[in-house]
Parts: structure tokens; sequence; C-alpha cells
């Protein structure tokens, strides 16, 4: 019999739909894979296995009556500890917030239960998502390694198989981080796309919320719950949404790939790069078109990326950092505290270059559709590692490492997906990410699966 | 003294910063906050190449009432 936890979600909803399997079924062994890991992982800040066998149950009278809602009905997923479920505490792995109970679900997991889905439960974020480490959580296909972060429980549940998608949130990286270091596919949607409402902020000016999936179709069926307009959160942007699965089973000819001459291959660890550059080529091979574009204002991304998120954050910390500075963990506590001398005219330098930033970007995609380069430029770190010497000789902090290749499309706002392309010698996961224009969700779809279906790489599971 | 001494935070310089900021720091904490507080300035001195011209910000305010939370 067919473990039930290695299927993707498209193929255990046809299992669903079919009747071949119930929700209750499928819950059951994600919960009984969650706790199975739960030791070696840590994924989870909180499974919620009466809720998540309620609402299974609920999912398979509604589908036995005929009233199947679609793809993501009884199908269990994860939820960052960052977003408010009504009734349950969303500490954003904090000891600031413990008892910090929301009232309402917010915008993602209303949605996500307008859809059907079963919340298994809630899963570890780097403290207030200030990090890519996510240090109370593990790596499914080395726990001696990091999941990456901020939303590495997330990454860690997805790829351990206790999930079918797990949210992340992403705001110098953290859907796509842990998404390529743990094995998975991350989308970060266009800024605006899908609601942030009643989700923690770290920054709002570079905030978004998106799935982390097991294949780009998985993450498409999660877009299409999610994309849409909300006034609630002011970054909403009131753009009419599509039907992302269309976009999947097509080909790549005629794409224009754009491949980075600066910056995103530059201190890059060998092996990411080689399998970044044999996805491009595998592409060109099934007729996409490639032509090298210049990066505009490179050294600027990291400048901007930090200019403005480390006021907004400490802007949203002001009262617990005046509170009870001694509860949060010392990595946190330094950027928050930093934020807070960062001068206002910075902040505001750093607005009107990303202004100029965007306009320079909107001129390179002029002539091309997708720019591909690596979604980070090492693979998994060893827990307790905090920088990686690269063969220049320059010693990189972990947070610039991860940071910095995923920061673009935080700073333009345009959406990007990781996509798994390889592995190390060592068994780590390797992933490229391809980003598109404003809204374009669906090209980078369109691509990523395509280069899915050429590859077995997003198949492999990790041996727990 | 080079102008990158000139520039560089040190712990000293961190109780007029935190007062201005209004904010009170732990014991043994400006030694920890000048050197991070320096690699960001540091880092944002970057954003002194860019001629921005008279380009705004990319925060603007909406004053319609349409939509309001």
């Amino acid at each position: 019999m067919t473990d039930l936890t290695s299927l993707s979600l498209r193929d255990v909803a046809a299992q669903i739909k079919s009747g071949e399997v119930s929700p209750v079924e499928v819950t059951q062994a994600c919960l009984e894979r969650a706790e199975a890991t739960q030791g070696a992982l840590n994924a989870f800040s909180r499974i919620m296995p009466d809720s998540a066998m309620e609402e299974a149950k609920a999912a398979e009278t509604e589908i036995a009556a005929g009233n199947w809602k679609g793809e993501l009905h009884g199908v269990p997923v994860g939820i960052k500890e960052l977003y408010d479920i009504a009734g349950v505490p969303t500490t954003s792995s904090s000891a600031q917030r413990t008892n910090w109970v929301a009232e309402k679900d917010s915008a993602s997991v209303a949605q996500l239960r307008d859809a059907g889905a079963v919340i298994l439960g809630k899963t570890h974020t780097h403290e207030f998502a200030y990090g890519i480490v996510t240090p109370t959580s593990r790596n499914p296909w080395n726990p001696d390694f990091i999941p990456g972060g901020s939303s590495g429980g997330s990454g860690a549940s997805v790829a351990s198989g206790s999930t079918y998608m797990s949210m992340g949130s992403d705001t110098g990286g953290s859907i796509r981080i842990p998404a390529a270091v743990c094995g998975t596919v991350g989308l970060k949607p266009t800024f605006g796309r899908c609601s942030r409402a009643g989700v923690t902020s770290l920054s709002w000016s570079l905030d978004h919320v998106g799935p982390l999936a097991r294949t780009v179709a998985d993450a498409a069926v999660s877009l299409n719950a999610l994309a849409g307009y909300d006034p609630r959160d002011p970054g909403s942007v009131d753009v009419p949404t599509e039907d992302y699965t269309l976009a999947l089973g097509k080909d790549v000819k005629g794409m224009r790939i754009g491949v980075p001459k600066n910056y995103f291959f530059e201190n890059v660890d060998p092996e990411v790069e080689a399998s970044v550059r044999a996805a491009i080529e595998k592409l060109a091979g099934e007729g996409a078109i490639l032509s090298e574009v210049e990066i505009p204002y490179a050294p600027q991304i990291m400048a901007v990326e930090f200019a403005i998120c480390l006021p907004e954050a400490s802007e949203y910390h002001r009262e617990i950092m005046r509170a009870n500075p001694d509860l949060y963990n010392e990595d946190v506590r330094t950027f928050l505290e930093t934020g807070e001398l960062v001068p206002a005219t910075r902040y505001i330098q750093s607005l009107r270059v990303r202004q100029l930033m965007q306009r320079e970007w909107a001129r390179m995609f002029s002539d091309i559709d997708v720019l591909i380069g690596p979604a980070v430029s090492s693979p998994a770190t060893r827990a307790g590692q905090e920088s990686v010497t690269w063969a220049s000789g320059e010693e990189e902090p972990l947070s610039s490492v991860f940071v910095r290749l995923s920061a673009p499309a935080n700073v333009t706002g345009l959406p990007s997906i990781a996509t798994p392309c390889g592995f190390t010698e060592s068994g780590l996961p390797i992933a490229f990410q391809a980003i598109a224009r404003p809204f374009a969700e669906s090209t980078s779809i369109r691509l990523c699966d395509a280069y899915q279906r050429m590859t077995d790489w997003g198949m492999r599971r990790p041996a727990l | 003294m080079s102008d990158a001494d000139a520039k560089q935070i040190n712990p000293d310089d961190i109780d007029g910063l935190t007062k201005a900021a209004r904010l009170r720091l732990g014991e043994g904490r400006a030694e920890i906050v000048a050197p991070a507080l320096d690699g960001m300035l540091q880092l944002m001195d970057l954003l002194d190449d860019v001629d921005v011209g008279e380009t705004p910000p990319t925060n603007s305010f909406n004053a319609t009432w349409r939509d309001l939370p």
C-alpha cells in the first residue's frame, strides 16, 4: 500500500476526490508522521490532533455528500507560528508571546479553511521571523543541519512528509531559503498578491506570505486559495487573480530567461552554481531562450533590504523591547536594538533608492520573462555554524549568506519560486529561483513546473 | 584619524544614540550593539553612491477613505 505521506498534494487530493482514501485516513497518517519525526526535527511548535481530526471528519462528510470544494479539501497543511489561528496562541516562537492568543483567523488561515484544508498544526519560525536559522528545528535531509528560515518548521514539515503544504512568510527570503535547503518548492508571490492580515509583522514594506509545498503544481493549487485583494492589508493590491493551475503542464519553448552576469553567481558554493547552471542549460535545451542580463543597483540591494527592515522591525517591537528585552533571543535582541539607532534619513534614502531600483529592474525585464539564479548561495549549514568562508577567503555571516540572493525579490516585490535542482555530494538539496514580472506568478509557475517534469529532484524524499 | 576611523561606531557612541531613541540598554549591551550598528551603517553607506535626484520614496499616503480598515 502506498505511503500516503509520500504523495504530492495533488495526488492525495485526487485520491480523496475519488474516494480511494478519506481525509481522516490522510490526516491520521500525517499526524503519525509528524509525531514520529518531531523528536528529530521539531518542525512543529504545536501539533493539533484533536481539531485536525474534527476537521478531517467534517471534510469526509462533506465530500461524501457530494460537496467537494477543490484540491485542498481534506488535505493536511501546516501554519507558520506567525499566523493567527482563532483560539490558539500565536507565539512567533518567542518567549515574549507564550500567551498571545488570537481572537480570529488570519486571512490565509480563513482562505485555507474555506478551501477545506485541515490545519494539522503550527510550525516553528525563527523568533519573530527575524533570522534564517530557525534554531528550534532541524533539516530532514540531515538533522545535524539547519532547516533554514525563518519558515524553517514549514520547510521541515513539508520535506518530512508531515504536511502537504505549509505556510511561510518572506521578508528577505524566509519562504525560499527553507524551501531551498529542505528540498521543497517555495513560492513568494508578488508584494500585494496575498493578504498578510493576521500575520505578525517583521517589516511591513517587505513582508510577503506564501506556501512551501512538495511540487510547483501543489504551490499553484495553494496560491489559487491564497491570492486576492484584502483591504485589511495596506500592501494588498486590487489586481485580478487567475487560475494558476492553468500554467501547469506547458513547455518552456520561447520563454526568455535572463541569466545574471553579476551578483547572483558571486560568492556561491561551487556545487550550487554547477546545479543551477545545469538547470538553466536544461531549460535552454527544451527551447527556452537565454540572454545575459546585468543586475541593476546590485551593491545597494542588501543596503536597501536592511535599511528598511531594521527600523520597521524595531518600531513594531518598540513597546516589548522596553518592557522585557531579556525575553528575546540574543540575535533578535541585537537586531532590534540596532534598528532603533538607524537614522530615519537612511530609511527614507533606502525607499528612494528602492524606487530607482524598481524602475531599472522593469527595464531589465523588458527583454526577458524570467530571471534565474540560485535561490541561496549555500546549501544548509551545520547547526551552530555562524558564517561561511568562501574560496576568496572572505568570511560572510550566515544572515548575509542566505539573504543576499533572495532579498532582490523582496526589495523589488517581484514573485519568485524556489525549485529543487540538485543535491550536494553530501546529500543536501540545492535550488534555483525563478523571478518574474509583477503579478506574473503564472510565468514562474509554468517554467518551474516544466523543469520539475523534466527532472526527479523534487520527487526525492529524505530517509528519516 | 582616517575617515573610516572617524565614522566607526564605538561603544562610547551608543549612549548618546540610545538617549535620542529613548531606549535604555542593559549592562554590557553597548559592546554588543556598537559593532552590529557599525556594520549596518557601513552597509548603508553604499546608498550614498546613488544619485537619487528628485526621486520620491516608495511609501506614499493615499488620502481616499476607500477601504479603510
